[in-house]
């Protein structure tokens, strides 16, 4: 478990693939995710036991109080190069806009930089999606460039935002 | 396969190209010479290795995700001379053992084992991003010790006693080398 000011990451377990399954089929929270909703429980229970088994890993993100309000997710984990992607969902929306995403990231990039010896850690951000640009940004992350047409959504292709942080950006932001 | 330069890495007087399945032959050879077997404190086996088990060792060496081998080649010859692996590679923590031998007793003493010390460690370092090599030699093998240092590598410690050779319980040394240490081989 990793511990931040606001929130908790933990292992994923079976019981929160239902609720998990709920976020992903609400249109609003993934307005702005990799999804092709709709998707079933047993959509996600393959996908929790593909996991299981692969480099992907991802974390249930808690309140303090044990509230599950989202997980969080490692892409293509490439030890040899010392990178990897990372994908965040806070899936209560009530829980939106209230410094968890920023938490949770600031805790999996310690644990990413200083615990498993990263050197880079990127995502792709959605180009309308303005608030987890935001926070991205808050918590050391570049812009790199506007990957055109990276995502197909409603009929139409979209723009991604390219972000990173490496490992001196990091260091720099603690000193 | 040894002739050509894009699967070789070349180094002065030698040159590694990855281990294939009917390098077994060689293996085969190099672990029955009992002048070879002497000083390398060979974890496995009771005496002599069958083409069989040979094969099999091989084949788990190709295939295992934490072993990466090479063939090390005379590139005056283009014969193999040795074998120069890597083993439990540890991506999380960049770390791998090293284990070379030069199988041809007529081969010893002309600097090859150094020059294999060399070239694995660079690729060890420069190309697979590891941090650490480290190694486990019978304190009795100073050619083996010389050979190490002269690659860069330095006694980090003593296993007292941790094999049994010729009727009395033998020590080994560990020897290690860090990425960021000792310069530009």
């Amino acid at each position: 478990m990793l511990d931040g000011k606001l929130v908790r990451l933990r292992a994923v377990e079976q019981g929160d693939l239902p609720t998990f399954v709920r976020w992903i089929n609400d249109p609003e929270v993934t307005e702005y995710l990799q999804f092709e909703p709709p998707m079933s429980l047993e959509d996600e229970v393959t996908w929790y036991h593909h996991m299981l088994k692969g480099r992907d890993k991802a974390f249930a993100i808690e309140t303090l109080d044990g509230r599950l309000i989202g997980n969080v997710g490692l892409v293509g984990l490439d030890w040899r190069n010392r990178r990897t992607d990372l994908g965040i969902m806070i899936g209560e929306k009530d829980a939106w806009s209230q410094g968890y995403g920023t938490d949770t990231i600031t805790v999996l990039l310690r644990y990413l930089f200083e615990e498993l010896g990263l050197h880079r850690v990127g995502l792709y951000a959605d180009i309308g999606n303005q608030r987890a640009i935001r926070c991205y940004e808050k918590c050391g992350f570049k812009r790199e460039g506007v990957v055109r047409a990276h995502r197909f959504k409603d009929g139409r292709y979209l723009d991604s935002v390219l972000m990173s942080i490496l490992r001196p950006d990091w260091d720099e932001g603690r000193e | 396969m040894g002739k050509a330069g894009t699967t070789m890495l070349r180094g002065a007087k030698i040159g590694l190209r990855p281990m294939q399945t009917e390098d077994v032959w060689h293996l085969f050879k190099w672990f029955n010479d009992q002048q070879v077997l002497e000083n390398i404190g060979r974890r496995s086996g009771l005496f002599c290795v069958s083409v069989e088990e040979e094969r099999a060792a091989v084949e788990m060496m190709l295939t295992s995700p934490t072993n990466r081998d090479f063939m090390v080649i005379d590139l005056g010859t283009d014969m193999a001379v040795g074998w120069a692996g890597l083993s439990e590679i540890d991506l999380r923590h960049a770390s791998a053992r090293l284990e070379i031998v030069i199988g041809d007793p007529s081969e010893w003493d002309q600097g090859k084992g150094t020059e294999a010390t060399r070239m694995v460690r660079e690729h060890a370092f420069e190309v697979m991003n590891l941090h650490r090599l480290h190694l486990r030699v019978p304190c009795r093998n100073a050619r083996a010790v010389t050979c190490f240092m002269a690659g860069g590598f330095i006694i980090e410690g003593t296993l007292r006693d941790d094999h049994f050779h010729r009727g009395r319980f033998a020590s080994s040394y560990v020897m290690g080398a860090l990425r960021d240490e000792g310069g530009r081989y």
